[in-house]
């Protein structure tokens, strides 16, 4: 009975294959979206601080606190739709795509800030070091801030993908095959829903557990790093 | 002789708190003019407002010839050198990439050529097997060394200095000074703040003691130290 429930949920018509292609799929989506979100986290980020430090600038910076306020002020699930049932509405662009951009957008409002933060963290002083040797203030975050504050935030980076890994099972609303979706796809072929759900659970698990080891590690590794 | 920075007028606010009042005072090719004073008097924030690290409230400044307001402030900074009291060295990177960067970021020197000169200037210190070391594993006389070869290679035609000593332990303070007597003698202006009257009585052309924002008197080392004539000089030595 139970032999037969798992040959049913994953081996009969390779049934396994929706497993691979929902794994893909949330991998990809939560990968490139946190590369997008570091994008436009870093962009709003400089500009924030930029802000601050001369008081210019003044409507980018108004306009990169709305959008981190907005952002994280709604629910993913409904950012996306918009993104897919008002912005996308007359094109045929691939969903997949869409999920990235709508992910991207969603994750850049939050690693804006951890960003912030990891800029906050480095002191002033190694802003002025490259300012008093003629490099502009640009120059200066590329080369001089912004490198040791992504080592100051990497383990917060990781657990922001952790937590897009898991955020983008939402996409299903809009017809994402991701993780979940697979598994109910499996489900609504077998009306057995036991396996497919138990399985994408440990999936997930494995990922996550085995992500947040790394991020640990990294936040050891650089936690000897500072002291030293 | 020429004069490579004027001051006028200058006020330095923070918040309604006045930290800097009226300072006037000019710099000639050559000079080694010190800053004295108690802590607090605003030495600091004069360095930072000669180029613009901090924007001046009110003032004028100079320099060779150029109103600092009106003229791109990047270019200036390179001819107008700070050394800092924490010497600034960016951790993330070698001694050798501390010193290159801003020569090379800002298309002043080819990779080749400005490692070719920062070798050298490591050399005449006697660092040269440190280039490769990161800041962190150098000591603080060694970390002010470097950070000093850093302003060098821009090849700046002013160095100012803000207490460059003072977070060293005593015994790293001489190798710091002797190194700051080596590039005066090349004729370079300076621009130096510090608490070492030793330093300052050996070194200096001219002191400007400083207290409460305001310049209290100016004159030779031998005017200021043998011969101080305000109150307020004569009690600042006395302690
Ligand atoms: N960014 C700032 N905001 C507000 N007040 C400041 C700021 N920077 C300096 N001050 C104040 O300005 C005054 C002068 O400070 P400054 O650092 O220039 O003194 P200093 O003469 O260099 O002292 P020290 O010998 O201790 O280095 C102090 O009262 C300080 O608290
Ligand atoms: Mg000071």
């Amino acid at each position: 009975m139970i032999i037969d429930n798992f040959y049913k949920s994953f081996l009969y018509d390779k049934r396994y294959m929706y497993i691979f292609e929902g794994l893909l799929n949330t991998l990809l989506i939560a990968f490139f979206a946190v590369i997008i979100g570091v994008l436009i986290g870093s962009v709003i980020a400089i500009i924030r601080n930029y802000h601050e430090n001369t008081k210019r600038l003044n409507v980018l910076n108004f306009l990169g606190g709305l959008y981190v306020n907005v952002i994280r002020g709604t629910p993913v699930i409904l950012q996306l739709m918009i993104i897919y049932y008002v912005i996308f509405k007359t094109s045929d662009i691939n969903i997949l795509i869409v999920g990235i951009i709508a992910f991207g957008i969603n994750s850049g409002a939050y690693v804006a800030e951890i960003i912030r933060a990891g800029i906050d963290s480095i002191p002033k002083d190694q802003l002025e070091g490259g300012l008093a040797l003629g490099l502009n203030y640009f120059k200066c975050m590329r080369y001089i801030v912004m490198p040791q504050a992504i080592k100051n935030i990497l383990p917060a980076l990781g657990n922001e993908f952790i937590t897009l890994v898991k955020e983008t099972s939402v996409g299903s609303m809009i017809g994402i095959v991701d993780l979940t979706k697979a598994s109910d796809i499996i489900a609504s072929r077998t009306y057995e829903y036991f396996f497919p759900l138990i399985m994408v659970a440990i999936i997930y698990l494995i990922i996550t557990i085995g992500l947040s080891k790394l991020v640990k590690k990294m936040e050891v590794k650089l936690g000897k790093n500072i002291n030293s | 002789m020429e004069k490579i920075l004027t001051v006028k007028n200058l006020v330095m606010k923070f918040s309604n708190h006045a930290v800097l009042k009226n300072i006037d005072f000019d710099i000639e090719k050559g000079e080694k003019v010190f800053i004295i004073g108690p802590s607090g008097c605003g030495k600091s924030t004069l360095l930072r407002c000669l180029n613009y690290l901090i924007k001046p409230t009110r003032g004028d400044i100079t320099f060779e010839g150029q109103d600092l307001k009106k003229t791109d402030i990047n270019l200036i900074r390179t001819k107008l050198g700070l050394v800092f009291q924490s010497f600034n060295l960016f951790p993330h990177l070698t001694v050798l990439e501390n010193i290159i960067l801003a020569p090379t970021k800002l298309k002043l020197m080819k990779e080749e050529e400005a490692k070719q000169k920062a070798l050298e200037l490591l050399n005449s210190i006697k660092l040269k097997d440190k280039a490769n070391f990161y800041p962190d594993e150098l000591s603080g006389g060694q970390k002010q060394r470097v950070a000093i070869i850093r302003t060098l290679i821009m090849e700046p035609n002013l160095i100012m200095f803000d207490e460059p000593t003072s977070a060293l332990d005593p015994k790293m303070i001489k190798e710091v000074t002797s190194l700051i007597q080596e590039v005066a003698e090349t004729g370079i202006t300076m621009l130096i703040v510090s608490h070492e009257m030793e330093f300052v009585k050996s070194l200096a052309t001219r002191v400007i003691f400083m207290q409460d924002g305001k310049i209290i008197e100016e004159g030779s080392p031998n005017e200021i130290f043998k011969n101080p004539k305000t109150k307020e000089l004569q009690e600042f030595l006395n302690n």
